[in-house]
């Protein structure tokens, strides 16, 4: 009954790849067809199938019978009959409601052949208000519900198959120039090639959306650069923040033959109008008060675009959620390192944004070159005697601030920072008086959130340029901030932050160079700092990296 | 032939009644000649019984009605003819089954022993090797199913979760830690596991926490899974022989792969029986808890695995530990790390919290730590093992001690630190003259004390402290140690090695019966003999009649009265009686008349031997059947 194969299928649905078996690319390579990689530690990476995973797999024609086929091949022992159950029920509920144009321009077709679904949607009052029934087997929809119906409908567990053809936006030609501005060498990878074909395919029906997943530091701007090429429209990229806004807008000048005429920004302290456009999430889901309306949501709504980019869609917050369901017909891509939400909306934005499309493990990327090798360290140091009473008296803030602020850090940043005397260095803390103190005493420059925007741009220069070798960085540098030479990260302090957030965090010294990456968190020893050095460590050997903890006596 | 069956033979005969008895010796041994000496006719039915050929043609003449008799015999053990047609009401009428008992005796295939139905042990050898589970308790062959059940590896990762969350209740999360288990099966797994080893001590609960007693969980772990459930099924159970009853209903129930409501009942009273172990519904309940059963139309059988190979453990850098198979029963992995999930693959995961909760359970790091190098696949992950170091070596920082303190003079103290004799109980000096010393070896070192000439006087306490004695379950605990000592046997073999069709009847003893020198009714009387298949060889047939008449129906009302009159007051034979809407089986008591003339039969209904009178009139078919041949 057992069969030497990498792989065990557990009755959770989770699949255990054992990475040492000769076998286990080649099963890992279809793993990732139908599975979303939960977490990949030393000597086996767990996978996972979710209803999510088995419709990203049936939006690529990959049914249950190939699934388990697969299962079977691979797996060690039997595959499990509530497994089997479970696949061949999720699997095929792909295609049984399909979204297509009617005659009227102004409603779309939802056919259901199958009765037992129809007599579902006619029992739950919140769908069947959407539908106006046409014949036996469909029933007609209001454009303006298009999003809506796919919202309701994935909730209770049927995935709309949308095979409406998307309007084309208007013509915006450009190319890509194969020498940057700044002088480089510049051609779109392959992989960053397959990832735009994936989503746009032959431009037909069924296609033009979609989530394209890919690591830190493997080039996502350059893949939603080259859909937008592909469409040469008119563009909206959403993205987290200012600085990443004013990246978005250095890259896109930078690598393609738009001008600077063509090319705008929306955030808080600028409001152009262009043909391509930058904002932020936070400007689009600005309001005055609490209650009142998103004066700013217009942009996306009324911009008239022939595609729209969700940098970092895990982060997509609630409104734009909203607003997105009414943007159905427009060409879309969400760019991600992780479709894993905190929220658990993973279900919204496959129906709103679209299927995952592409997705690369980091490992492979990392292999090719593509992004950095990265080493974790721990660095634990005793709190000072004259801290140990007060850290004893403390409360739970107060302790974690005293054993954050431990001033013997100072040492070990020292030490870390004359370990690596040729990489690129940040240092990110949370507390700004410890990043000040630090800064002070090696004479570093700073950004925290109140640094003036102009003056974080022309860090980011100096650093990128080399001119400035070490930067001392609050929180605010953790999201779509490129810093490619980056290659050494030494985090003081901060809480462990979300999945996303601390892989976020290691992105930023993910970008490929000719050097390993190091990613140093310090940590004082015996103190509730460690209780986040242990999340840290959990998360970060999950993803695969290594993870080691040095004690210094200092 | 073995001499002592032979022996058991005669001694089994030699008790029957004289009318049985020769009943049984003019049918196999033809005209008995007076004066005969009876012991000699045994001996002669010895020597019938025992060639080869007697012995194929009685074994020829089994159908699969037979073979489930016989079964039932073999499983139970001997039985009287009530405890047959009590176990197998459910399947065949009363009257049926009557019939075919008497039928087996006439054929001498079963004997009576004081009342209680054995194999002729002239023929055992040979009718053993022909019973089988499947005609007793259903033809259909069943795969067994590999429906999770409570194993070793369920009860280490139960304690694994009862030392991490301080209870043994079950909780919303706790299907995640086993997957394969249907929710609400788990939840009464879960509820029963947790009372049973409260019962047993292993669970202590105390001030709204549940400890583990790692000791008698040791106990526990030391069985196999097969005597785990062998426990788990026989704890609440009365007898003896408990223990034996659950051993030989999980063998069977391993050899059947399922069966129905019907069966599994008769299989458990069968076993009941065997065991001396009162029956109890309550028995099929713990099957199903336990998982040994799964209901899915018929009730399905877990596959009860033997020790499955471990897997080595792999320690991977997310600091999960995990392994295939099943652990060696001294194995401490569920002592230091919290289980993650039971499936396929178990896994556990350590932690801080773990591994403090290993040590305060006395269990040293470098015992863990030899563990984890010993059995792990790969190298131990450098940050793991430093993490644990770590918190091993905080954990040492600060020991609290039970202890007593001693405070003494500077020549007592002079002896508490030199004396050889001290030092193992003394745990830590204080000061110069005070000493922490064990309070579990107090009686110890106070006699040495004394024997130095030191006045030792008692202990002074400064408040009273309730001490609540620790719960002794010898009998469970006894129980505990009666099931590492199961051992399997052999069950009936599941399906015959040759099935029982339809019994070959001899063609042409019929024909030697129709061209023998016989009357008619002599050959009326050995053809029905023939039928019923107690005319094996042609020397059987002989110048006499044993059943005159047993059978009188329709307009024949004397013959049915005759019958009814010949049954009177007689142990030995019952009628069986066709009335216009049932049939009943009846002992006759004595027959009367009305003053019309009417025959009127006073009979006992059986088996409840509730007393009626019938008019002869009213009976369509009177049959008479021997019972109780001995």
């Amino acid at each position: 009954m057992m069969q030497d194969t990498p792989l065990i299928v557990q009755s959770d649905k989770t699949l255990l790849l054992d990475v040492h078996h000769p076998q286990s690319e080649e099963c890992r390579n279809d793993l990732v067809r139908f599975c979303e990689l939960i977490k990949s530690p030393e000597h086996m990476h767990t996978y996972a199938l979710s209803a999510i995973s088995l419709w990203n797999a049936a939006s690529c024609k990959i049914d249950a019978k190939y699934i388990l086929d697969c299962l079977d091949r691979w797996s060690k022992f039997p595959v499990p009959d509530s497994v089997r159950f479970y696949v061949n029920d999720m699997a095929t509920r792909w295609g049984k409601v399909i979204l297509t144009k009617s005659e009227d321009p102004q409603y779309y077709e939802l056919k259901v052949t199958d009765k037992r679904i129809r007599t579902e949607l006619f029992n739950r009052a919140s769908i069947a208000k959407l539908l106006v029934v046409k014949n036996e087997t469909s029933f007609l929809l209001s454009a303006y519900n298009r999003g809506e119906i796919k919202l309701q409908l994935i909730k209770i567990g049927y995935p709309v198959d949308d095979q409406v053809q998307l309007q084309r936006g208007p013509n915006l030609p450009f190319s890509f120039r194969e020498q940057t501005l700044g002088g480089k060498e510049f051609a779109v990878r392959n992989y960053q090639k397959q990832a735009s074909d994936a989503l746009l395919g032959d431009l037909g029906p069924g296609t033009g959306f979609g989530t394209i997943v890919l690591p830190c530091g493997s080039g996502k701007t350059v893949v939603a650069m080259n859909i937008m090429q592909r469409l040469s429209t008119k563009t909206l990229v959403v993205t987290t923040n200012v600085a990443a806004v004013h990246q978005w807008i250095a890259e896109i000048l930078d690598k393609t033959t738009l001008t600077e005429e063509q090319v705008g920004e929306y955030t808080g302290a600028k409001k152009e109008s262009k043909d391509i456009m930058v904002c932020t999430y936070q400007v689009l889901t600005y309001r005055p008060d609490k209650e009142g309306p998103f004066p700013h949501l217009e942009l996306l709504t009324k911009g008239n675009w022939g595609l729209i980019i969700y940098d970092e869609v895990h982060m997509l917050p609630a409104p734009v959620f909203k607003v997105t369901a009414e943007l159905q017909a427009i060409y879309r891509v969400g760019l991600t390192a992780t479709l894993v939400r905190e929220d658990g909306r993973e279900d919204e934005v496959f129906s709103l944004v679209g299927p995952k499309r592409f997705d690369v493990p980091w490992n492979e990327l990392q292999q090719q070159g593509f992004i950095a090798e990265a080493y974790c360290h721990e660095v634990r140091i005793d709190l000072p005697e004259d801290k140990e009473i007060p850290y004893a008296l403390g409360n739970k803030r107060e302790k974690y601030r005293i054993a954050s602020e431990n001033p013997k850090k100072l040492d070990v940043v020292q030490a870390l920072v004359e370990r690596h005397p040729d990489d690129f260095i940040l240092i990110i803390g949370q507390y700004l008086d410890q990043l000040k103190l630090i800064a002070d005493h090696f004479g570093l420059p700073i950004i925290t959130g109140s640094t003036a925007n102009a003056k974080r741009e022309e860090l980011y220069r100096a650093f990128k340029e080399g001119e400035q070798r070490i930067l001392v960085v609050s929180k605010v540098a953790n999201f779509a901030i490129d810093l490619p030479d980056a290659s050494v990260a030494i985090q003081v302090s901060g809480t462990f932050g979300s999945r996303s957030e601390e892989a976020q965090r290691l992105g930023r010294i993910l970008r490929p160079k000719n050097r390993s990456s190091f990613f140093y968190s310090v940590v004082t020893r015996y103190s509730s700092e460690e209780e986040f050095a242990a999340n840290r460590q959990k998360f970060l050997a999950e993803q695969g990296y290594s993870y080691e903890i040095e004690v210094w006596d200092t | 032939m073995n001499e002592s069956a032979q022996a058991a033979f005669k001694t089994l005969i030699g008790r029957y009644s004289e009318d049985t008895y020769f009943y049984l010796a003019r049918n196999y041994l033809g005209l008995i000649q007076t004066p005969f000496h009876k012991p000699q006719l045994t001996t002669r039915m010895v020597q019938f019984f025992s060639q080869e050929a007697v012995v194929t043609s009685i074994l020829d003449l089994l159908d699969s009605f037979d073979q489930a008799l016989i079964s039932l015999v073999a499983l139970a053990g001997p039985l009287t003819v009530e405890q047959i047609t009590r176990l197998m009401k459910e399947m065949y009428s009363y009257g049926h089954l009557l019939r075919r008992i008497s039928n087996l005796q006439e054929r001498m295939i079963l004997l009576s022993d004081e009342g209680r139905l054995v194999f002729n042990p002239l023929l055992e050898e040979e009718l053993r090797k022909r019973c089988s589970l499947r005609p007793l308790l259903g033809d259909t062959e069943r795969a067994l199913s590999d429906a999770p059940y409570c194993s070793t590896e369920f009860i280490r990762g139960y304690l694994s979760l009862v030392a991490k969350e301080g209870k043994c209740t079950y909780q919303d999360q706790t299907p995640s830690h086993f997957p394969t288990f249907e929710p609400k099966r788990l939840e009464q797994m879960y509820l029963a596991l947790g009372s049973f080893m409260t019962d047993c001590g292993i669970l202590i609960n105390q001030d709204r926490k549940c400890s583990i007693n790692y000791e008698r969980a040791q106990q526990l772990l030391n069985l196999t899974d097969h005597q785990l459930i062998c426990l788990l099924i026989a704890k609440d159970l009365e007898g003896e022989e408990r223990l034996a009853f659950a051993n030989a209903l999980l063998q069977h129930l391993q050899a059947l792969g399922g069966c129905d409501t019907n069966a599994l009942k008769l299989l458990i009273k069968a076993l009941c029986i065997r065991y001396q172990i009162g029956y109890s519904s309550s028995v099929l309940n713990e099957l199903s808890t336990w998982g040994v059963l799964s209901l899915d139309e018929v009730w399905k059988v877990s596959r009860i695995s033997d020790t499955q190979e471990q897997t080595p453990l792999i320690v991977d850098s997310d600091q999960t530990i995990s392994y295939q198979g099943t652990c060696a029963t001294d194995d401490i992995l569920y002592r230091f790390a919290f289980l993650e999930v039971l499936d396929m693959q178990k896994r556990y995961r350590i932690t801080k919290e773990s591994l403090i909760s290993a040590l305060d359970s006395s269990l040293d790091f470098a015992s863990i730590q030899a563990y984890l190098e010993q059995h792990s696949a790969n190298k131990m992950n450098s940050a793991l093992a430093t993490q644990l170091s770590m918190i091993a070596e905080q954990y040492q920082n600060i020991t609290i001690y039970d202890g007593l303190v001693l405070t003494c003079d500077t020549r007592t103290a002079n002896l508490v630190e030199k004396l050889p004799a001290m030092a193992q109980h003394r745990l830590v000096t204080l000061a110069p003259s005070i000493f922490l010393m064990r309070r579990d070896t107090e009686e110890i070192w106070r006699q040495v004390l004394r024997s130095a000439g030191q006045l030792v006087g008692a202990t002074r306490r400064f408040e009273q402290v309730e001490v609540i004695p620790s719960e002794e379950h010898p009998l469970l605990l006894l129980l505990i140690q009666k099931a590492s000592q199961l051992e399997k046997s052999d069950t009936l073999g599941v399906m015959a090695a040759e099935p029982m069709g339809k019994p070959v009847l001899d063609p042409t003893l019929p024909l030697a019966i129709e061209e023998s020198n016989l009357s008619k009714a002599q050959k009326e009387d050995t053809l029905h003999r023939y039928q019923s298949r107690m005319i094996v060889r042609k020397s059987q047939i002989a110048a006499h009649i044993l059943n005159p008449v047993i059978e009188a129906g329709g307009f024949d009302y004397q013959g049915k009265v005759s019958l009814c009159k010949q049954a009177s007051g007689r142990n030995d034979l019952v009628l069986e009686l066709q009335l216009p809407e049932q049939e009943l089986v009846v002992q006759a008591l004595e027959i009367a008349y009305t003053p019309q003339k009417e025959a009127l039969l006073k009979a006992a209904i059986m088996p409840t031997m509730e007393v009626k009178i019938l008019p002869v009139s009213k009976i369509f078919l009177v049959r008479l059947v021997r019972f109780h041949l001995a």
